[in-house]
């Protein structure tokens, strides 16, 4: 498998037009998250529902620091990994080259 | 000199698409089956049927360690990649925002087990963390994500690999369609829960489906080219020999 720079680069276009479209199409959207129109559909379907369980940590105002926490080690994490790659596949190419 | 190249295009991709990601991600709030909303006996239901998968999961990981010490790599770029794509909330044609799993690299290039446990530390974090998902409904998260997801992903992936499909359309309808099946399982394990007291339990995961299902759509399909992209990027290292794995074969 290989991925010529076209290809690639027509993937990268797809992946904005995939996140564009539905902000160009639907304007007015809030787009709020599915599991809070999840959670409204359970207490439609029982009304008498309660959540019997709270999170044992409530995040409150932090909880978007949190999310960026948790971009940041995922990102951050593959970028250290994919550095490592890279650096490694250098040094095999110098010792083979001096060998 | 040329493959150093290339390396380095691979890895500017990688890091503009993430990029684009991170510009368009909403606010996030949560996704998976929230904490305290699944009645006790299912949540039950779903731990008992979860936990032995877990198992053999970190004891596949421990053989990671401790036999292929050169594949540690790879449980770390599925892990992070998990991390990564599941904190992404983006928005979808529905006017709803969901996020991504990012499950299906890792059954792609470590396979079903040990994926299960990369998906369950991610579901972890965001259980007590962000309050995100929960501890009740863990079994339940961990199975519709980490299990379904990553076992469909890998049995679509050996699948097609015998077929002498293109590797880059298997690996994205691996990746794609092991993203939409974990939301199916959620309104399923969801209908299952609460039947509609009309139309009962088809009813109900009809209802499900058109929350999760349809915003999911176009996100699983973001999920089958990044995964795409980055498995092209180990693929290159793998060609080069910097890693050993048997689950990424030739084609």
């Amino acid at each position: 498998m290989k991925l010529s720079l076209t290809t690639k680069i027509i993937l990268v276009m797809l992946i904005g037009a995939l996140i564009i479209i539905p902000q160009i199409a639907l304007p007015e959207a809030e787009f709020a998250g599915a599991d809070d129109a999840a959670g409204t559909a359970i207490t439609t379907i029982d009304q008498n529902y309660v959540p019997w369980f709270e999170s044992l940590f409530d995040p409150g105002e932090m909880e978007e620091n949190l999310f960026l926490f948790q971009q940041i080690l995922g990102v951050g994490g593959l970028g250290i990994c994919f550095f490592y790659l890279y650096k490694k596949s250098g040094k095999n190419e110098k010792a083979e080259k001096s060998a | 000199m040329k493959r150093t190249k290339n390396t380095k295009r691979n890895m500017t991709f990688v890091g503009i698409v993430f990029l684009m990601v991170l510009l368009a991600a909403q606010p996030v709030n949560a996704m998976h089956i929230m904490e305290g909303f699944l009645p006790i006996g299912w949540a039950v239901f779903w731990w008992v049927l979860s936990l032995p998968f877990i198992a053999f999961g970190l004891y596949q990981v421990g053989k990671i360690f401790k036999d292929k010490p050169e594949q540690k790599v790879l449980l770390a770029i599925a892990t992070a990649f998990t991390f990564a794509l599941s904190a992404f909330k983006l928005p979808s044609v529905t006017g709803s925002s969901s996020h991504m799993t990012g499950i299906g690299l890792g059954a792609i290039v470590l396979g079903p087990f040990a994926t299960v446990v990369v998906g369950t530390i991610a579901l972890l974090f965001q259980a007590l963390l962000l309050a995100h998902g929960g501890l009740t409904t863990l079994g339940a998260n961990v199975f519709s994500m980490a299990i379904v997801g990553s076992f469909v992903a890998y049995g679509i992936y050996k699948g097609l690999s015998k077929l002498n499909v293109p590797k880059a359309l298997t690996v994205f309808l691996a990746a794609c369609i092991a993203d939409l099946v974990t939301y199916i399982t959620t309104s399923i394990q969801l209908g299952l829960a609460f039947p509609d007291p009309v139309g009962g339990m088809t009813a109900s995961v009809a209802k499900f489906l058109s929350i999760f299902a349809i915003t999911q759509i176009p996100l699983a399909i973001i999920e089958g080219i990044l995964t795409v992209l980055v498995v092209n990027a180990i693929y290159q290292y793998k060609e080069k020999g910097i890693i050993s794995n048997e689950t990424l074969a030739d084609n």
